[in-house]
C-alpha cells in the first residue's frame, strides 16, 4: 500500500459504504452479545419500533476503518478516542454511509492528532450517527485499502 | 453471574460496581467479528501481517455488550444513546482480557431513563487496552 499523503484541514474521509442487513444483525449478535429481540425478534420488536433495530455498535464500525486508514493501526488502536450520538434507527434493508471531515490537526506529546467530525446516514437520507473521532497520524503504512 | 431478576433503573445507582468479567481473546473470536462487522474482513489478517503484528482484535471486539449481559439480568428493548470509547493499547490473540464494569452516571430526560456505564479492558499484564463509556436508554 502507498502511504498516503498526510491530511489536511477540511479534507473529506469516505465514503464508506455497508449494507444492513437481519442476516449480518443475526451474526453479529453471536460474536458481540447485542442479542436483545429489539435487534433479532420481529414480533417483539415490530410494535414497538416498526422493525428489528441493527445493533448500533455495527453500524458504528466503518468509522474506525476510515480512521485506522488515515492514522493507521497504532494510531487508531493506541491513541484513538471516538465519541459517537445515536440520533437515528438502521433497519434492516439500510445501506448506511458514513463520511467523515478532518476539522482540526494539533501537536500533543510529540505526536501529530487528527480530529475528525463523522456521520452516518442511511440511503434516504437519514442521518442515524453522528460523533467525532481523534487519532494519531503515525509513520507508518496505513494497509488498509482504503476507500478515500 | 447474572443477577437473579431483571435488573432496572433503580438497581443502577452511581459508583456501583461488578465483579469483573473475564474471557480469552481467541483467533476464532477476533477473525468472526473483523469478518462480520469490517467492511474489508478479508484483509484484516493480511493487513496486520504485512505491518508485523500479530492478529489483534478488531477495534470495537473488546467493546462489546457481552459483559453487561454476563453481569446483569439485561432488560428487554435497551436502546443505545451514545457510545465514548479510548483505545489505548492492542488487544492480541491470546491476551486473558478482564473487563471492570461500574454505573457512572444515571438520569431522566424527555421522561427516558438513562444509565451510562464505564467498562474497561484490560490485559493480563493489567495494560489497560481500552475505556468505553456507554449511555443506554434503559426500558424498566
Amino acid at each position: 500500500m502507498e502511504r498516503r499523503q498526510r491530511p489536511r484541514v477540511g479534507d473529506e474521509l469516505g465514503p464508506l459504504e455497508q449494507r444492513i442487513d437481519q442476516e449480518r444483525m443475526n451474526e453479529f449478535a453471536q460474536v458481540s452479545g447485542s442479542n436483545g429481540r429489539i435487534h433479532l425478534d420481529p414480533t417483539f420488536a415490530v410494535p414497538r419500533w416498526g422493525s428489528t433495530l441493527a445493533q448500533g455498535m455495527l453500524v458504528l464500525d466503518p468509522i474506525c476503518q476510515l480512521m485506522i486508514c488515515v492514522c493507521s493501526l497504532r494510531g487508531w488502536l493506541e491513541h484513538g478516542r471516538l465519541e459517537a450520538k445515536f440520533v437515528g434507527y438502521t433497519r434492516p434493508g439500510d445501506t448506511v454511509t458514513t463520511r467523515a471531515t478532518v476539522e482540526e490537526l494539533s501537536e500533543q506529546e510529540g505526536r501529530t492528532l487528527i480530529t475528525c467530525r463523522f456521520q452516518c446516514e442511511t440511503q434516504d437520507g437519514r442521518t442515524v450517527i453522528v460523533g467525532t473521532a481523534r487519532g494519531a497520524l503515525l509513520e507508518e503504512t496505513p494497509g488498509w485499502r482504503c476507500p478515500i | 453471574m447474572a443477577e437473579p431478576r431483571e435488573t432496572c433503573f433503580d438497581d443502577l445507582w452511581p459508583g456501583r460496581t461488578f465483579p469483573p468479567y473475564r474471557y480469552v481473546l481467541t483467533e476464532d473470536l477476533a477473525r468472526r467479528y473483523a469478518a462480520i462487522a469490517g467492511a474489508e474482513p478479508a484483509t484484516y489478517p493480511a493487513v496486520l501481517a504485512s505491518q508485523g503484528l500479530p492478529l489483534v482484535a478488531p477495534p470495537l471486539l473488546l467493546d462489546t455488550l457481552q459483559p453487561l449481559k454476563a453481569l446483569l439480568a439485561f432488560p428487554e428493548g435497551v436502546v443505545h444513546a451514545r457510545e465514548e470509547v479510548e483505545f489505548r493499547g492492542l488487544g492480541r490473540v491470546g491476551d486473558q482480557i478482564t473487563v471492570w464494569l461500574s454505573v457512572e452516571d444515571r438520569y431522566v430526560r424527555n421522561e427516558r431513563r438513562f444509565v451510562r456505564f464505564v467498562q474497561r479492558a484490560e490485559n493480563q499484564r493489567g495494560e489497560t487496552l481500552l475505556v468505553a463509556r456507554k449511555t443506554l436508554v434503559w426500558p424498566c
